[in-house]
């Protein structure tokens, strides 16, 4: 434990019946939230992951089928949702759409923890130079503008497929989490059931998995999902600006790239309705991330 | 006591909220519908006629033209003969006029000897540069020494410049040429615009400074040029010896986004840009804007690189895959109908024209028995194989010419039906090293058919693809070099023909140079066939203006 | 961080975008000649190369360009043509205007939201700016600026779509500021709420706490009470917010800008990655990457110096 100095004492002293007050208030406030299930948001996360997932069957037409005498209809009979300015069917389109942008969006986020468990791990257990550098490291990469980051790495990588598209975004984006990742282990590390497993023998990777993981994994929870609606976020960016998947294959960011195209031919299905099923994703994804967030701070049952 | 509700970042009824962003944005998106409806037409109307008299405070005579152009770090007429602004800023001995004839520009009168091996030009009195000296023979002498030197060796034109023996100045106002042969296309050739000697001489023609701050001898002189802002300022250039223009100053925005354009258009931002067809169909009937379109030589083909081996190995079946490519569909869906199918080079030049070289029309069941008498066969998933190798191809695009992304798009998607695979690549740039075994490619030879010559002649400046058929060289030389006009026509069709029989290229549509502009701006003269981008739009500029808003609104 | 840490930060950012730099494909001659450059022999291209220096081993590629950086010369820009301390003062000056105004503007506006959600707390008013807030967040920024093109310079033709000034109204405030209004109004919507709740719940805690009873028991007012006491002890928050959120909101003003085709730094980045223009990436992220680092420390600082309790403490976080 490090020493504390006097002035830290009075810091503590004069804030600690504030600090219980508002833990107090705090607990009593999250208790009747918490209880609140995320229907929604879960409903429309499962719906989208399964339209997602069914999406051949789904379709009404082939994704790939330009209707080019029946471009730029409103939605109708025929066509659900009515038609892109190359003839291709809305409806079909999004689920293909949806499946890319979840594929893209999983593999990253898969990704992105990979290498924040390695290295905030690694930070935590090494030494202290080496702690404090790879901290220095990740700093001084979390200053480069994300975006900026995705360009560069884009660039070198000529060719896009869904796997490499999910790699760039991947790596870019598990800076914060490896940051939060090793303050949350290091001061478990020092905690009293930690010495005790110790004491009693249990190897270090028991401990990691056994102990370490779950007291980890909650506080994170809000974290984790941001990363995976972030890497949604980034996909639909990337593919915006040009650098992202190449145009057969279509995902959210590829259809709203087309809505600009739309809108000066006001079609404005193509505009509103790629958008919306956006952040219905985005919005899901955070509010489950929320409610894990929110769950996690009910102190465990002594059972 | 109160209920306590923390909010996080989500929403507590998410429902409500999304319902709530839809009704939002769908009552905005309903209002903006209606924005463009006839009913809402006169506030448009309204609001159009304010912009034009706020932006018009200054009366329409000196009121800007800004034109939404495309991007450009150049301006140097040695370099390529399709931008815009080297015409403006630029003059040459020649010009072109409404027919596509070459006519004397700076000089009074050219004299051509029989035998068509020298020509004798006599320049006008008191030529100036745009920086104030003096435009004399030498510069003539020094531009046409130039575009012939090694230094210039990257050019895409210099090619057409080969066949002069020697340029001379006779005196002051007098220059005279020697050819090595009789070549029937230097009158348009002469058209090259002029750089002052003092200026140019002695730097690399690629990457000197003259490049971003031009001096030359045409109507508009650089004024500035904003790097950042995009924006090119001409002014008048007051030292011109013919008509002076009435629009004073023209501001050329250097936009790299097509969508841009038409936006700038729409929000009253700029006066006049060329669109492509579908952004110019969202202008047609609209109160307060205009369609001019103009006919143009514009040709979009895929066309096919010889380095690459597939290519070598499967020339005999490219021109096959005409008959499995429908373009009028293309030109129905891509082209919104204005354009029409291509099946040659040569389509609206007044020396071709030659319709019985239209071998492939669009037939599937003629495409699989031709597929199958040259060897291919259907393999399991569909794609024609022949010895082993799938017809399979990569064809890269410019992304940001969403035209061109277009016609590529539903091109591969046509040809999958059929049995060939062609991937589609979209590049930043063209990239002729990568191995890509084709690209969508544009040209147009709307003066004289000698246009295709630096294009398809083996060894050609402009042959980047390495295209070479003996017969075709054959051909394209006897054009240049017969001077008789009908022997001429005789010898480019049979050019058109030939070619025909061994492409190097599948041509699928024509262009029109759809343009869209404000109203008000009179002047515009379809007369004239547009080349490549729909370049030449400015040929009669000096004779353009703004009406001034009574008159327009008493129409 | 000591000013030390700080150089030796710049420092290896710059050798990491160096490097990466020198990774990308993509001859830096395309930039410079155009698609003439694909037609150059091998042997042209190598003395082109060799011409601007790029043929020399990479640390002592890295090692000339940081003497001129030191000396101030910082590179010319292959894409645009320009020297780049040229090009640099008119970008920067973009960017400051649209990312200063909409700084301060994205605080301003989340503070005062989260002022008004606290104070009718529960109300309609709270539920509605929480949920519009949120559902402005999840938009992605991009779509949320085609939609605003679309109403307001398309439909309703009341404000510029693309660029920072007019034709000739470069030092014209009023024209500036028609060009900044659709830019700013995406950068705020987008950014607004994330730290607008974060202020709410914090004013939401503090309004339960025991001196809030006793001041209304002395009869003073619930804004004069929020804007006084409670936005005090949510100020350090908001500092904190401020100096964290510079990498976030400057992020956020690159797409803005490559949509609005504003000529600002963010845009200038996107062209020269897009046309291979490295010189002017590797300044770009430089000046990027060290405003955040700085913002960082000064956040540090700065949170300090604003909360008395932590002040006494502050002896040992320095």
């Amino acid at each position: 434990m490090a020493k504390r100095s006097p002035s830290q004492d009075l810091f503590d002293r004069a804030s600690a019946a504030d600090r219980q007050q508002a833990q107090e208030l705090a607990f009593r406030v999250r208790e009747s939230e918490r209880r609140a299930l995320p229907y929604f948001s879960g409903g429309i996360f499962i719906l989208l992951c399964l339209a997602a997932l069914c999406a051949p069957l789904l379709a009404v037409h082939s994704p790939e089928q330009f209707f080019l005498t029946k471009a730029n209809m409103p939605p109708c009979a025929e066509f659900f949702l009515g038609t892109d300015p190359l003839g291709r069917d809305l409806y079909s389109l999004l689920f293909y759409a949806l499946r890319t942008s979840l594929a893209v969006g999983l593999i990253s986020f898969t990704v992105s923890v990979l290498l924040a468990l390695t290295i905030g791990v690694i930070s935590a257990l090494s030494p202290d130079l080496i702690d404090r550098a790879l901290q220095r490291l990740l700093e001084l990469l979390q200053s480069i503008p994300q975006i900026l980051l995705f360009m560069l790495l884009c660039a070198i990588i000529p060719s896009h497929s869904i796997l490499t598209l999910g790699l760039i975004i991947g790596s870019c984006s598990f800076f914060a989490l490896a940051r939060l990742l090793r303050s949350e282990v290091k001061t478990l590390l020092s905690a009293d059931f930690v010495l005790a497993a110790r004491g009693l023998g249990s190897s270090a990777a028991r401990i990691a998995l056994t102990h370490l993981l779950p007291q980890v994994l909650p506080g994170l929870s809000f974290a984790l999902t941001s990363t995976l609606s972030s890497a949604i976020a980034a996909e639909a960016v990337l593919s915006f600006l040009g650098l992202g998947l190449s145009p057969e294959i279509l995902s959210l960011g590829g259809l709203l790239t087309i809505s600009e195209r739309a809108f000066l031919m006001h079609s404005w299905w193509c505009v509103l309705i790629p958008g919306l099923v956006l952040t219905a994703l985005l919005g899901s994804v955070t509010a489950l991330g929320s409610y894990f967030s929110r769950r996690s701070v009910r102190p465990c049952s002594y059972l | 006591m109160r209920k306590i509700s923390a909010l996080t970042l989500s929403p507590e009824h998410p429902l409500q909220a999304l319902l709530l962003g839809a009704l939002t944005a769908a009552a905005l998106l309903t209002l903006s519908a209606c924005g463009e409806s006839k009913e809402a037409a006169s506030s448009a109307h309204s609001a159009a006629a304010a912009k034009t008299s706020t932006a018009a405070a200054p009366a329409p005579a000196e009121r800007p033209l800004i034109y939404a152009g495309e991007g450009l770090t150049a301006i140097n007429p040695l370099l390529n003969a399709h931008d815009e602004l080297p015409n403006l800023i630029f003059s040459g001995l020649m010009k072109y006029d409404a027919a596509g004839r070459p006519v004397p520009d700076l000089c009074t009168k050219m004299k051509a000897s029989p035998d068509g091996l020298a020509y004798t030009f006599t320049l006008r009195d008191n030529l100036k540069w745009q920086d104030g000296s003096a435009l004399t023979a030498a510069d003539v002498v020094f531009t046409y020494n130039l575009i012939r030197s090694p230094e210039a060796a990257l050019s895409a034109i210099q090619s057409n410049y080969l066949d002069i023996k020697s340029v001379e100045a006779l005196d002051a106002r007098t220059v005279k040429f020697e050819l090595v042969k009789p070549n029937a296309a230097m009158p348009g050739y002469f058209t090259l615009g002029l750089v002052p000697e003092h200026l140019v001489k002695g730097r690399d023609i690629f990457t000197m400074p003259f490049n971003q701050a031009p001096v030359g001898s045409g109507r508009y002189m650089l004024e500035s040029w904003d790097r950042q802002g995009g924006r090119i300022i001409l002014k008048a250039n007051p030292y011109y010896y013919g008509k002076k223009p009435e629009i004073e100053t023209i501001v050329y925005c250097t936009i790299a986004d097509e969508s841009a354009k038409s936006t700038m258009l729409s929000s009253g931002e700029a006066d006049l840009a060329w669109l492509n067809a579908n952004y110019a169909q969202s202008f047609r009937g609209r109160e307060g804007w205009q369609n001019i379109d103009f006919k143009s030589a514009d040709l979009r083909a895929i066309s096919f690189d010889f380095h690459t081996d597939f290519v070598k190995e499967n020339a005999d079946s490219l021109m096959l895959l005409n008959y499995a490519l429908d373009k009028n569909a293309l030109v129905q869906g891509v082209l919104q109908g204005h354009g029409f199918p291509a099946y040659g080079l040569l389509q609206l030049n007044a020396l071709g024209q030659n319709k019985e070289a239209d071998l492939y029309p669009y037939n599937l069941e003629l495409f699989a028995k031709m597929m199958r008498e040259a060897g291919w066969e259907q393999g399991a998933d569909g794609i024609y194989v022949r010895d082993g190798q799938r017809f399979s191809f990569s064809v890269q695009v410019r992304e940001y010419e969403e035209e061109r992304v277009d016609l590529a798009n539903i091109c591969s998607a046509m040809l999958k039906q059929a049995g060939v695979e062609m991937q589609v690549v979209p590049v930043t740039h063209f990239d002729f090293k990568a191995g890509y075994n084709a690209y969508l490619y544009g040209n147009a030879a709307q003066f004289d058919p000698d246009a295709w010559y630096s294009v398809l002649h083996t060894g050609g400046s402009d042959n980047n693809m390495s295209y070479a058929n003996a017969e075709v060289d054959k051909l394209l030389d006897a054009g240049r070099y017969t001077l008789n006009e009908n022997e001429r026509r005789a010898i480019y069709q049979r050019f058109e023909l030939e070619y025909a029989k061994q492409p190097g290229m599948v041509p699928l549509v024509y262009l029109e140079g759809n343009y869209a502009a404000r109203a008000e701006l009179q002047g515009l003269d379809t007369r004239r066939l547009l080349g490549h981008h729909a370049a030449g739009v400015f040929w009669n500029v000096e004779d353009w203006h703004f009406a001034s808003p009574e008159t327009r609104q008493g129409e | 961080m000591s000013a030390a840490g700080l150089v030796l930060s710049l420092l290896i950012l710059s050798l990491i975008i160096f490097l990466t730099s020198r990774l990308l494909p993509g001859s830096p001659l395309n930039a410079l000649i155009g698609d003439h450059a694909d037609m150059l022999s091998a042997q042209q291209s190598k003395e082109a190369l060799a011409a601007l220096g790029f043929d020399r081993p990479l640390c002592q590629q890295y090692f000339t360009w940081l003497c001129n950086l030191l000396q101030g010369n910082l590179g010319f820009s292959l894409y645009y043509k320009l020297a780049i301390s040229e090009l640099l003062p008119p970008l920067l000056v973009n960017t400051l205007i649209l990312g200063g105004l909409s700084y301060i503007l994205i605080f301003a506006l989340a503070l005062a939201l989260a002022l008004t959600c606290i104070r009718f707390e529960d109300s309609l008013i709270d539920r509605l700016i929480c949920k519009l807030g949120s559902l402005c967040y999840f938009l992605p920024s991009f779509w949320l600026c085609l939609l605003l093109i679309l109403i307001f310079s398309v439909s309703l033709q009341w404000l510029p779509s693309s660029g920072a000034y007019s034709y000739g109204g470069q030092q014209d405030l009023l024209d500036r500021a028609e060009h900044l209004v659709l830019p700013c109004c995406v950068m705020i919507l987008s950014h607004m709420w994330y730290y607008g709740s974060m202020l709410r719940n914090r004013l939401s805690l503090e309004v339960r706490m025991p001196y809030v009873l006793t001041a209304r028991a002395c009869g003073l007012g619930p804004w004069r009470i929020l804007t006084t006491v409670c936005l005090r002890a949510a100020l350090p928050l908001l500092i904190n917010l401020m100096a964290v959120s510079a990498a976030h909101i400057i992020g956020g003003t690159y797409v803005v800008e490559a949509v609005f085709n504003y000529p600002g730094i963010g845009n200038a980045a996107v062209l020269s990655a897009k046309n291979h223009d490295y010189d002017l990436l590797l300044i770009l992220t430089l000046i990027s990457g060290s405003f955040i680092i700085l913002s960082a420390i000064a956040a540090r600082f700065l949170a300090a110096a604003s909360d008395p309790r932590l002040k006494a403490a502050a002896g040992a976080v320095i």
